[in-house]
């Protein structure tokens, strides 16, 4: 029962129903669960085109700037997610619901890319004005305690719940609340109001003597790993087995997010207007001068750029959630083969939001092994996995891999990167 | 029954864990990539900036030809340019005029010999380049060492320089009658006039020269023998272009070395707004891309490029001091086929026209031009190897 819980499902992304738990007849004990997100809106295959018997960039010259920014998104995304289990721990109550402790860390990571910014590279600035605002980069690491309990309403049906504290270690957000650019031939205008945010917990940033924000020095003893935000997050779940052989999970992972303190905070505001350089004489044409000058424009720029040192604030920010619903049933003529479909709905603060929909087969043999396969499409394009189990005595070693297609490389035949993935690797121990 | 499927499922579990544990990165994306990019493939612009003020003392001191145009124009306190020249009529010692004089208790009405001569070929020999002399000014002057006031009577004539067979022209006739000189002034202004025509004055003649001199002239101031009576001229003339120049000028533009041939820029194009004081209209009509060629014999040399085409839009309007003229002016390099290769210089090939319009037209060398808002538009993208 315990393979029906911790690898039957299409997607990895969802093995973390909390209502699962209660058809396991015996507590187990995980350890070192390691899942790995990577996801791009483009991917590789946007930015790599064939060009004769080479490879070459969208902004190589032989690709047009049609075939280059036709490939991209309006906000060019990308995320990655790296989850760690340290401990789980879950055992049966005697009420005939299922306790769970578990103790973990995430780390989280964006980058959005307005496409303007690609379209000023390939075509230029004839387009202007350009509205970058949509440039986002942020990282987020915390650790997770989680309690969570999941009890069957009746032999078809159960409901589960996970409470989890919310611990965070470090954050960083880079907001740009406008960010505007204008290129005419006249003038370069840039506009800006963004904020960045760096906790600091265990080191403040040092502000120079103008106000601004000294990344070179530090402040404070160091306190690493001192948390710097608290929050809550909960999952809910439910699992409904209406007749034999079907079963549909659906559940609501991550609905919460973290008070982050901000003891690092800057406010980069202003604009800046570039007319050329002014002043040149006769005297002043030669290298050193014009040098000069330049450095000077530099400086003008960063002015508005670099972020003055404001007052540490709280803020909130939601953790990444995602609704998973699953349905499977086993095949009458033979109950260990299952006909699999699943749905995944994952949203990211200022990230694109991701969603995908599969379908799969598995085969089950309890006690020994499972292998399960999908596929189907998503917001990125087509998506396949393979998740598989193993069990040796009391011990299961589980795994998934999903990923994109992220396009081939025409002479060579390697595949690009592609435009998401996710890994997992864990290893449970059944208490029987 | 089952234990085949058993045993194959075992073996894609294993498989699938083993290639889950030995996962790497599907392709090394710094591998096998032409790092080459073209940037900016419709067009990019750029606000450059402004330039100037560019005077012609300035350009004259860097070509190196300043010294050559002092040899025969100065400039004024203003920085115009002009002729000059003045003459001595006449000097005399107090002294030796009291000395002749047969009654020195009375004033008396001393006559002068009259002086003829010229005020140089210079202004006459613009004239004909094609600058026009406007205004010539004449004045003449009488130095008066007594501490008493005394008068000057005659009469002054200039002419033209005769050409062609044609005699002299009278420009100017005047007779002036006991101008006082103020005492103790060494060059009081006698007679000053400013002539706008268009002919050279050359020829000076004063005649019927009379100093109305006062009595007792060194009873009353002993000293004042020690000074002496003074006649003098001075003639300046302002230049202007007044035609065009009938032959075109090339200017080179060199030492500019732009490296553009790795970019593989196609077409660029500079705008500005030149604002002008100079009272001259320029007109470039042909720009040349200079580039560096190697000969058979391995000597490197400057010659302009039959690759690159050049279309200039320049006409710099005359302005006069304090009144620039704005005139926009444009520039568009042009590759006639590949790209345009790395830029030695440019050259200028550009008519000199005499100014339009109406308003001051002297010639000075504090006349200023600026070149402002200097845009630049390249066309077709800017390529870089090897990012």
């Amino acid at each position: 029962m315990a393979a029906m819980v911790l690898c039957t499902v299409a997607s990895a992304q969802s093995f973390e129903n909390p209502a699962g738990y209660s058809y396991l007849s015996s507590g187990f004990v995980r350890v070192g669960e390691f899942s790995s997100t990577s996801r791009n809106n483009v991917g590789a295959s946007a930015f790599l085109f064939p060009s004769g018997d080479k490879l070459v960039t969208g902004l190589h010259s032989s690709v047009t700037a049609e075939e280059f920014l036709g490939g991209l998104k309006q906000v060019n995304s990308m995320f990655g997610q790296v989850d760690y289990n340290l401990v789980s721990y879950g055992w049966k109550a005697s009420s005939g619901g299922f306790h769970t402790i578990e103790l973990g860390a995430k780390v989280n990571y964006g980058l959005s890319v307005p496409k303007e910014v690609f379209h000023i590279l390939k075509s230029g600035t004839a387009q202007s004005p350009y509205n970058l605002s949509s440039l986002r980069a942020f990282g987020n690491l915390y650790g997770e305690i989680a309690y969570g309990y999941s009890f069957p309403l009746s032999d078809s049906f159960s409901l589960g719940g996970r409470i989890k504290l919310l611990m965070g270690l470090n954050s960083v957000d880079v907001v740009a609340r406008q960010l505007a650019l204008s290129t005419t031939e006249d003038q370069y205008r840039l506009d800006l109001d963004a904020d960045i945010d760096l906790t600091s917990r265990s080191k403040k940033l040092g502000v120079d003597g103008s106000g601004y924000l000294d990344y070179t020095s530090f402040t404070g003893k160091g306190k690493l790993g001192a948390p710097t935000g608290g929050g809550l997050a909960v999952d809910l779940g439910l699992v409904w087995k209406p007749f034999k052989g079907f079963s549909l999970s659906a559940s609501v992972l991550d609905i919460g997010g973290i008070f982050w303190y901000y003891g690092n905070s800057g406010t980069s505001s202003g604009s800046y207007a570039f007319e050329g350089l002014k002043f040149l004489g006769m005297e002043e044409m030669n290298q050193d001068v014009i040098m000069a000058k330049l450095r000077q424009t530099g400086e003008d720029v960063l002015g508005v750029i670099r972020p003055k040192a404001v007052d540490g604030c709280v803020k909130f920010k939601a953790v990444p959630f995602s609704a998973n619903l699953q349905a499977s049933y086993a095949m009458p003529f033979w109950e260990r083969l299952s006909v699999d479909a699943s749905g995944l709905y994952t949203g990211y603060s200022y990230c694109a939001p991701y969603w995908e929909g599969r379908g799969g087969l598995s085969l089950d043999f309890p006690g020994f092994a499972h292998l399960g396969i999908s596929a189907g499409s998503g917001a990125f394009g087509f998506v396949y996995g393979v998740n598989g189990a193993l069990e040796f005595l009391s011990f299961k070693l589980y795994a998934s891999y999903e990923n994109g297609i992220g396009g081939v490389i025409p002479y060579e035949g390697t595949p690009l990167k592609a435009n998401n993935k996710v890994m997992l690797v864990g290893l449970c121990y059944l208490i029987r | 029954m089952i234990k085949y499927p058993v045993f194959l499922t075992s073996c894609c579990v294993l498989a699938l864990m083993c290639a889950v544990a030995c996962s790497r990165e599907e392709y090394d994306i710094s591998r096998g990539i032409d790092k080459e990019i073209t940037l900016f493939t419709d067009e990019v612009s750029l606000p450059v900036g402004d330039f100037g003020p560019l005077t012609p003392r300035a350009l004259l001191s860097k070509s190196g030809m300043g010294d050559t145009l002092n040899s025969f124009v100065k400039e004024d306190e203003d920085g115009y340019l002009v002729v000059e020249s003045q003459g001595s009529c006449y000097s005399n010692p107090v002294l030796l005029v009291s000395f002749f004089l047969p009654d020195q208790t009375k004033p008396v009405d001393l006559p002068v010999d009259a002086y003829s001569g010229n005020l140089g070929s210079t202004a006459s020999s613009l004239g004909m380049l094609g600058f026009s002399l406007s205004p010539q000014i004449f004045s003449f002057y009488a130095g008066n060492p007594l501490t008493e006031e005394i008068a000057v009577s005659g009469k002054v004539t200039l002419s033209s320089q005769p050409e062609d067979g044609n005699p002299e022209e009278t420009l100017i006739s005047r007779s002036f009658s006991h101008a006082k000189v103020g005492a103790g002034v060494p060059d009081g202004v006698i007679f000053r006039e400013e002539y706008s025509g268009d002919k050279a004055m050359y020829g000076c003649r004063i005649e019927n020269l009379v100093l109305h001199l006062p009595a007792s002239i060194l009873g009353k101031d002993p000293l004042g023998g020690m000074g002496s009576f003074s006649l003098s001229y001075s003639y300046k003339s302002y230049l202007s272009l007044s035609r065009d120049f009938p032959e075109g000028l090339q200017f080179d533009i060199s030492d500019l070395n732009i490296p553009l041939a790795q970019f593989r820029v196609k077409e660029a194009r500079i705008s500005t707004d030149v604002s002008s004081e100079i009272p001259v209209t320029l007109e470039v009509g042909k720009v040349e891309v200079l580039v560096k060629t190697t000969g058979e014999d391995g000597n490197e040399s400057i010659v302009p490029s039959e690759e690159v085409s050049v279309t200039p839009g320049l006409t710099v309007a005359s302005g006069s001091s304090g009144s620039p003229t704005v005139s926009p002016l444009e520039i568009v390099i042009r590759a006639r086929e590949a790209t345009i290769p790395d830029i030695s210089g440019l050259r200028l090939s550009f008519s000199v026209k005499a100014p339009t319009g109406s308003g001051d037209k002297r010639l000075g060398m504090n006349q200023t031009v600026f070149f402002n808002n200097i845009r630049a538009t390249v066309s077709g993208g800017i390529t870089i190897q090897n990012l």
